[in-house]
């Protein structure tokens, strides 16, 4: 016992150190739903405040977190956290309220509708038979502090079937087959009496949309016969759509309701799109019209942006804004039906709804608004507005911080995404928040290495042409030509425009995804008249395809020109003794259209190349008659750019003289609607490309080709994001340099500039000669864009980011009337967690609710 | 004082049954590991089981086996069916198959998978002898003890858990190949530990050896074969923080086991990192969607989620979950003709996802998708119709006991009929690795929210309760 004391006393000591006042751990089971309610709290008996309700998924049950503190409710034995049973799974939750309001006029604090549903159906009570199952949603008991699902029983008949009406909605009845996808609660809108409309006092309607295509709503009032402000729910109106609604959203002034869709709306010819509905109607929205998006959507949002105008020099943190915010909705675009290569790039579709579908590009270049583009694929999306309570100079605005200082916006968005981050987004300014300054900095959009390289001393090296400009009034030195680390002198980018890859401008370089490929060469006699790659599987049965690996050799996206080399030089072992002189070299002299049988992916004809030109001993006419299998890299004649995100970029020439006339190349964006390419399907799968648009294109091969390669590169230089950033107040020489790198020497006009994603002159150091094959130059460029972002951080044991779910913005400003809280988020994180995070500051630490 | 400590110490090895050389058990599942069907007599279906031996409780070199049961349910007049059995009996085709411990899934090579071969086979890898066995199977779908030579080979000596088997078998029957996958690889040569290795046999003539080849960091998790364009695909499970796809175009040939005869190729390998749509990726089963015309081939892939940071601050996987999710991957050539594949749609499931499988196709609408996870115990049928999770097989609500059984892992999906066409009703098998037993739900192809395990009827004393083939575990 005597060696045992101190071991005793250590222990007595530490237990002193606990706290028995700490609260309960949340218990966070797969999070995957959250939404702020006012309602109230066993922890505070009568006082109304916003409370955050997270749908505990594989919990079963919901966590409440008072939304002003961060802090989970414990539950009645205060050892543990409040737990609100629900049917297994809940996943959708959402609230509202029902805009209570005195006789005069005044609001009235009463709670708020809170319901939540699972995504699957679940099965039924009795009365129902056994084994029967249904969509539910769940009404919970927000006005008084004994918070949980509604046991409230209403029966009641609609359609013949019949539901139950009380705490538990059950859909089951009306349709058997549905599952939720959305749910939502919307304001009842009314005249406001001055020809506007304001929300209908003491009344919300329920929305949801399910898998069969249908839309229920359900109207909620406030009972009147209740002394604690109890709802009641009304019978469900099912619409049936003809499609199904993946999400939904409520226009700000609460007359519009949005629901996202992969299917074609009604509407002339089925549009791909977001569609409205007129939530004006006392008894159900009435579908209205479609938006188009130009592509199916999986989730909306939407809220009235005051859009960015220009910087003010006076005011650097506040830009000028448009004159009154307009409706906006913000639509995930299906992620299978856009791209790069595409008509429409991938991101968050902006939608006009006085336009009728995508809204008008702010810097006037594209024919719809960019739309945002965030990392990885998106989850789930929130918007806000400006807070109640503010700075008073900046009324009407909100502050932001991405990472790049604060500044002041209108209206932002936090979206969840499979990156395992919260992305902030400014809506008022078309573009995520950006962690850096794209003009200022060493994260600045740049260009931060290059070298060239010759395989030969004999050759002539490769470089850019550098240009000075004047600095103070003084000439410039003439032009040089730049090699290896300082060719970086001479090329040009555009931030908004140039990504962060690697480019290289080789000499007579090899084609992108056209290197080394098996292909199929025909011989009529003598040399190959035809090469196509594609690889012969030996299958000749219906449903089973002959040939696979096979290059589109016919589409304009693989750039092959007329004149373009192909080196042969693999050959089977059925060919190798005949072959054994090596690779030998054919030119394309046309295109072969794609044939099913043949080669599926087009052709092209060939001829063999000069002689002089041939590698030594070259047998171009080594391969017997018929079709032999060889590989084959094709190249261009003279110079290529490709990038290690843009692909195939373009073919630059050499200047050789008067640089200071002659015209840069520009891997540039251009109007892709006055560049018609009846060759290239919008879809990639669209092929072949019908017969009439081939010959269309045949008869002028040259003209159409030409205008198809200008389209595939403008496709591939089309703006990411909109550069809204100004170069700063001329205070210092850091400033000055802004001007002149961007506007001095780049030519670049802001706000909003529009150049080219890299541009340059390239130069040779032997002006009577020819580099070797293979001679090129390489440069790095980046974009000077990281997105803005929030995630969990638990220090050096991980960091939490795993699968975000759900994501709800809310006013904190507007119940502790404290400027600084302003607008603040949660979102429901897999990894057991929620987080709370503010999108104004990037340094106070986001919180992690475990 | 120390007596008492040596005393315990002694009497701890008592406590240990030992079995090391005890035969197992013929007529009951232990640690089901694998489910796979094949054809039966009368147009039914035999459901083949692997027992694991995962606690070594039998002969480590003979302790695991393969059963093939009658998974019909159980009619007493005429003693046929497993299902529902008094006592949790099996109706057993054939006597079975011993193998060594560890093993992993059943593949099938019948009329269905390997069209030509002679033979039709159950193959089953263990990770305890590192080999591969062959059980032939009989008429109606019987398994017995195989007497035809090769009946197991050695698999990679250098290579660690032989698990995963996939069959490519040309229509043409040009090639009958299995791949096996191991799960864990050492450092060998110059390819890293961690490095994916699969070994090629020839279903047409086993004993002529083998060809193991490396891929990529990502040890093979699970394969899956696209029989119209002869492609192999392969998920990778973790190595780094990289969640490999494996595409390989197979060469139209039989492979030579001497590596210096190159008249039929390797496969051409392509790899996918589809870590950057899901960071925390960690890849465990793959199926394809039911080729359809006008519709995108697509792989759906059951991940397990991890903690990145943790993992990158361990430098090793993370001991535990922290979500579940399936990825839904649009498989198509781009236009330079190679495979690409795009995740589409993160869906998310419980942790501890398990086994993937399509179920049959549905004539104009997209799959239905079933995966099991063994950490929440719940089953959850995927329609990518409507691209969300409709069905959640999940627990007991008087109990809180999930209602297909503890760790559910290995599952088995036919139509019911199995020849019907179109399929109106799919019946899915579910083994609980815990409970050692297999659970049947029955998923109406039209309406699969409303598919549910198959219970006893009101008539039955356990009226509601899952049916089960085989007995709880003792």
């Amino acid at each position: 016992m005597k060696r045992l004391a101190p071991w005793v006393l250590a222990l007595a000591v530490l237990a002193g150190c606990a706290k028995n006042t700490a609260r309960p751990s949340a218990k966070m089971n797969a999070p995957q739903g959250v939404a702020i309610f006012r309602g109230y709290g066993a922890d505070q008996p009568g006082v109304l405040r916003p409370l955050v309700a997270v749908a505990n998924t594989n919990g079963d049950d919901l966590r409440i977190i008072d939304a002003v503190t961060s802090k989970v409710l414990a539950g009645p034995t205060q050892v543990a956290a409040l737990s609100v049973p629900t049917e297994p799974r809940p996943v959708f939750i959402a609230a509202g309220s029902l805009h209570d309001r005195t006789a005069s006029g005044n609001e009235l604090a009463l709670p708020d509708l809170l319901l939540v549903a699972p995504r699957s159906q679940v099965e039924r009570p009795l009365p129902a038979p056994p084994g029967t199952f249904g969509a539910v949603i769940q009404r919970i008991v927000t006005w008084d502090d004994r918070t949980r699902v509604d046991p409230a029983v209403r029966t009641t008949a609609a359609g013949g079937n019949t539901i139950d009406v009380g705490g538990t909605i059950d859909l089951g009845g009306l349709l058997p087959d549905a599952t939720l996808t959305a749910l939502l609660v919307v304001p009842v809108p009314e005249p406001d009496g001055a020809g506007g409309w304001r929300p209908m006092a003491g009344r919300a309607r329920v929305v949801a949309s399910t898998t069969d295509g249908a839309l229920v709503s359900i109207e909620a009032s406030r009972d009147p016969a209740s002394a604690s402000g109890a709802i009641l729910l009304g019978d469900p109106v099912v619409q049936l759509l003809g499609f199904v609604g993946l999400d939904l959203a409520v226009s700000a002034d609460g007359t519009r309701l949005y629901a996202a869709s992969l299917d074609p709306i009604p509407g002339a010819g089925g549009v791909l799109g977001v569609a409205e509905f007129d939530n004006t109607p006392v008894t159900a929205p009435a579908f209205a019209r479609p938006l188009s998006a130009r592509l199916g959507t999986t989730r909306v949002a939407a809220t009235d942006v005051l859009p960015f105008v220009d910087n003010d020099p006076a005011v650097p943190e506040l830009d000028k804004f448009g004159a009154a915010a307009e409706p906006r909705v913000y639509a995930v675009l299906d992620p299978s039906a856009c791209g790069r290569d595409r008509s429409m790039p991938c991101g968050i579709a902006v939608i006009d709804p006085a336009l009728g579908g995508l809204a008008a590009d702010p810097a006037g270049e594209l024919p719809y608004q960019l739309p945002i583009q965030v990392p990885g694929e998106v989850v789930d999306i929130a918007v806000s507005g400006p807070p109640a309570v503010t700075d008073s100079s900046k009324a009407g605005f909100l502050k932001f911080d991405p990472g790049s200082g604060l500044r002041w916006t209108q209206s932002i968005a936090a979206v969840t995404t499979t990156t395992g981050r919260v992305i902030l987004v400014d809506l008022s300014h078309f573009s995520v928040g950006n962690v850096f300054s794209p003009l200022l900095g060493t994260n600045s959009t740049r260009v931060y290495n290059s070298a060239s390289y010759s395989p030969s001393k004999d050759t002539p090296v490769i470089g850019t042409w550098w240009e000075p400009v004047s600095i103070d009034g003084t000439p410039p030195p003439p032009p040089s030509i730049q090699f290896d680390a300082t060719a970086l002198f001479g090329i040009a980018v555009t931030p908004g425009y140039t990504n962060s890859e690697t480019f290289r401008a080789t000499f007579q370089g090899k084609l992108p995804g056209l290197d080394s490929r098996l292909a199929v060469a025909h011989v009529d006699a003598g040399p190959p008249s035809w090469v196509a790659i594609q690889e012969d599987t030996g299958f000749t049965g219906p449903g089973q395809s002959r040939w696979r690996s096979v290059a589109r050799l016919y589409d304009p996206r693989l750039a092959v020109q007329i004149g373009d080399l192909i080196v042969v030089e693999g050959f089977s072992s059925a060919v190798q003794d005949a072959c054994a002189a090596g690779p030998f070299e054919l030119e394309v002299t046309g295109f072969l259209r794609p044939d099913p049988v043949l080669y599926p992916g087009g052709a092209v004809a060939v001829k063999v190349r000069d002689p002089a030109v041939q590698p030594k001993g070259a047998n171009p006419s080594c391969l017997p008659p018929g079709d032999s299998v060889v590989k084959v890299s094709f190249r261009t004649p003279g110079m290529v750019l490709t990038g290690t995100v843009s692909g195939y970029a373009g073919r630059p020439g050499f200047v050789l003289d008067s640089p200071e006339t002659a015209p840069r190349f520009e891997f540039k964006y251009e109007d892709e609607q006055a560049l018609p390419c009846p060759i290239m399907p919008d879809d990639p799968q669209a092929w072949p490309p019908p017969a009439a648009a081939m010959a269309a294109c045949e008869a002028d091969v040259a003209g159409c080709r030409a205008t198809c390669e200008r389209l595939v590169l403008s496709r591939r230089a089309r703006r990411s994001y909109y550069m809204t950033d100004g170069c700063p107040p001329v205070t210092s020489t850091t400033q000055d340099r802004c001007r002149l790198r961007w506007v001095k020497m780049f030519h670049l006009a802001f706000p909003m500039p529009r150049g080219p994603a890299v541009a340059f002159k390239l130069g040779l150091s032997d002006v009577n000669a020819l580099p070797s094959r293979d001679a090129f130059l390489v440069f790095s460029t980046g974009s000077g864009l990281v997105a803005g972002s929030r995630a969990p951080s638990l220090g050096t044991a991980g960091s939490g980011a795993v699968a975000p779910y759900g994501v709800t913005l809310f006013d904190k400003s507007a119940y502790t009337r404290v400027a600084n809280d302003g607008i603040y988020g949660y979102a429901a994180f897999s990894d057991n967690l929620v987080l709370g995070f503010a999108p104004w500051s990037n340094v106070a630490p986001a919180t992690t609710i475990r | 004082m120390r007596h008492p400590a040596l005393l315990l110490l002694l009497a701890l090895p008592a406590c240990n049954e030992n079995l090391a050389h005890t035969q197992p058990p013929m007529d009951t599942f232990f640690f089901p590991s694998g489910l796979a069907l094949t054809p039966a007599a009368a147009g039914n279906q035999a459901l083949l089981v692997v027992s694991a031996n995962f606690d070594l409780r039998y002969d480590k070199q003979t302790g695991a086996t393969l059963l093939s049961v009658d998974p019909a349910p159980y009619d007493a007049a005429s003693g046929t069916g497993s299902a529902g059995r008094t006592n949790g009996d099996l109706a057993k085709l054939g006597p079975g198959g011993q193998l060594g411990s560890y093993a992993g899934p059943v593949a099938v090579a019948d009329a269905t998978t390997c069209p030509t071969l002679a033979t039709p086979a159950a193959l089953v890898a263990s990770r305890y002898t590192r080999r591969l066995y062959r059980f032939p199977l009989g008429a109606g779908g019987a398994v017995a003890p195989c007497a035809d030579a090769p009946c197991d080979l050695g698999l990679d000596a250098d290579m660690l858990d032989p698990a995963p088997i996939g069959l490519a078998c040309r229509a043409d029957g040009r090639r009958n190949s299995a791949f096996v996958g191991y799960l864990r690889s050492p450092n060998y040569g110059a390819f890293p530990a961690g490095t994916a290795w699969i070994t090629e046999l020839d279903l047409d003539d086993l004993g002529k050896g083998r060809r193991t080849m490396p891929l990529a960091p990502g040890p093979v998790a699970d394969f899956a074969y696209d029989a119209s364009a002869d492609r192999l695909y392969a998920v990778g499970g973790f190595a780094g923080l990289t969640a490999p796809l494996f595409i390989l175009d197979l060469p139209n040939c039989r492979f030579d086991p001497d590596p210096t005869q190159t008249a039929c190729p390797k496969p051409s390998l392509q790899t996918v990192d589809l870590y950057g749509s899901m960071a925390g990726a960690d890849l465990v089963s793959i199926a394809l969607s039911n080729p359809q015309p006008g519709r995108p081939r697509r792989a759906y892939i059951s991940v397990r989620v991890y903690d990145e940071a943790l993992a990158a601050a361990l430098r090793s996987r993370p001991s535990f979950d922290v979500g579940g999710a399936l990825l839904v991957v649009d498989l198509q050539d781009d236009v330079i003709g190679q495979p690409s594949a795009r995740v589409v749609s993160v869906v998310p499931l419980g942790l501890g996802a398990g086994e993937v499988r399509v179920l049959p196709v549905r004539p104009g609408l997209a799959d239905l998708v079933v995966v099991p996870s063994t950490g929440d115990g719940t089953i959850q049928i995927y329609d990518d119709e409507v691209g969300a999770v409709v069905r959640v097989v999940s627990t007991d609500q008087s109990t809180g006991a999930p209602e297909a059984g503890h760790l559910p892992w290995a599952i088995a999906a036919t139509c019911s009929p199995p020849a019907a066409t179109p399929c109106a009703e799919a019946l899915v098998y579910v083994a609980s690795f815990q409970e050692w037993t297999v659970s049947i739900l029955r998923v109406p192809m039209a309406d699969p929210t409303s598919a549910d395990l198959i219970r006893y009827p009101a008539s039955s004393p356990l009226h509601g309760t899952p049916i089960r083939i085989g007995s709880y575990r003792p």
